[in-house]
């Protein structure tokens, strides 16, 4: 009883302090998003990564994140939790960073030394071997394995996220899961 | 659900969904949003500069606007009391001449319908001075009016000897 009061006090505590940063970040204290920003790095950067196979890019998509936090936290409006909120922002945000990098990079490297540069980049990026499975997927096919399998959005919510109809996604999904299965069994 | 299926799902629950970045990412951030906030700044003291040109630039209008104003209505005052003078100096000379002819035949019978042509030919130019105060052709025009008019009434009331 006393750890359960204990956990919800600590729980309160928090859910204020962040509330607390939330409203300094909005006022544009540095300090406050910088926290709001370690807080949560790991969890932006970690779905960045999936969605993006490629750490530089990743890199590069999670600090386009903060950035656009930075000018749209006035658009949070408590209704959700933070980070389910951030999750959703981040993963448009990073799918969009991606298609417009991606658009800019294949018109300078061609689809073969892409290639051969990502599959030297999957190893040093994955900590075990089912992670490496991930990067291995075609990429809409990991798009939506990542945020339907990993991080539990709806087909519906995925479909508008990527422009394209829930019935696709459910295919692609299908098609990744099918080839992860096979991986894991070879 | 067959075993490849559970197999899967107990990888993908075992996942860490977080993952540290292997640089520091912050760095690049707190420099975009800090230049964010230096523009920010630059474009509110650029509007705010714009505003107070714009606030400088009406108010050396509106002054310049005010001296024109000034200049010309002081133009026009200076023109219409030239006017006004012009007219009482020509009333009390055509007065002095008439009351000093009072007496005297006048040579021909018609002179106070000329009179009377230039005095409507006075209103006329007077009326047009409204419009056109400082115009000194119409200025000049009033003038050779009632120099007519003086003149008619000194030669209609000549001596015949100084007619011959």
């Amino acid at each position: 009883m006393t750890n359960n009061i204990q956990t919800l006090v600590t729980h309160q505590t928090s859910q204020q302090a962040l509330a607390d940063l939330i409203t300094g970040a909005r006022r544009k204290e540095t300090g406050a998003f910088k926290e709001l920003y370690h807080l949560h790095v790991n969890m932006v950067y970690g779905l960045c990564l999936r969605l993006c196979a490629d750490k530089s890019l990743a890199e590069d998509a999670t600090q386009e994140v903060f950035i656009q936090l930075w000018q749209k936290l006035d658009n949070f409006d408590g209704k959700s939790k933070f980070s389910t909120w951030l999750h959703s922002v981040a993963s448009n945000i990073c799918i969009s960073y991606i298609r417009k990098q991606k658009g800019w990079w294949q018109k300078v490297v061609s689809i073969v030394d892409s290639t051969e540069h990502q599959q030297a980049d999957l190893g040093s990026i994955a900590d075990t071997e089912f992670e490496a499975y991930i990067y291995r997927l075609p990429e809409r096919a990991r798009w939506v394995f990542v945020l339907h399998a990993l991080e539990g959005y709806r087909h519906e919510e995925i479909a508008k996220m990527l422009n394209m109809a829930p019935a696709t996604s459910k295919v692609q999904f299908h098609r990744a899961r099918k080839m992860m299965e096979e991986w894991i069994n070879e | 659900m067959n075993e490849s299926k559970q197999d899967l799902q107990s990888k993908i629950d075992a996942l860490a969904r977080g993952k540290a970045p292997q640089r520091d990412l912050w760095r690049g951030i707190e420099q975009a949003i800090v230049n964010e906030q230096d523009n920010a700044v630059r474009e509110t003291s650029k509007g705010a500069w714009r505003r107070s040109s714009l606030a400088i630039a009406a108010s050396f209008l509106a002054i310049a606007l005010l001296a024109y104003g000034s200049f010309y209505t002081g133009q026009q005052t200076q023109s219409m009391l030239l006017v006004e003078q012009l007219s009482e100096q020509h009333s009390i000379q055509k007065q002095g001449l008439l009351v000093s002819f009072k007496d005297m035949p006048s040579s021909t019978n018609n002179w106070q319908q000329q009179l009377e042509d230039l005095a409507q030919a006075e209103a006329a130019i007077k009326k047009a001075l409204e419009d056109a105060p400082n115009n000194p052709a119409l200025i000049g025009m009033l003038k050779h009016v009632y120099q007519q008019e003086l003149a008619i009434i000194e030669r209609v009331h000549a001596p015949a000897w100084q007619s011959i």
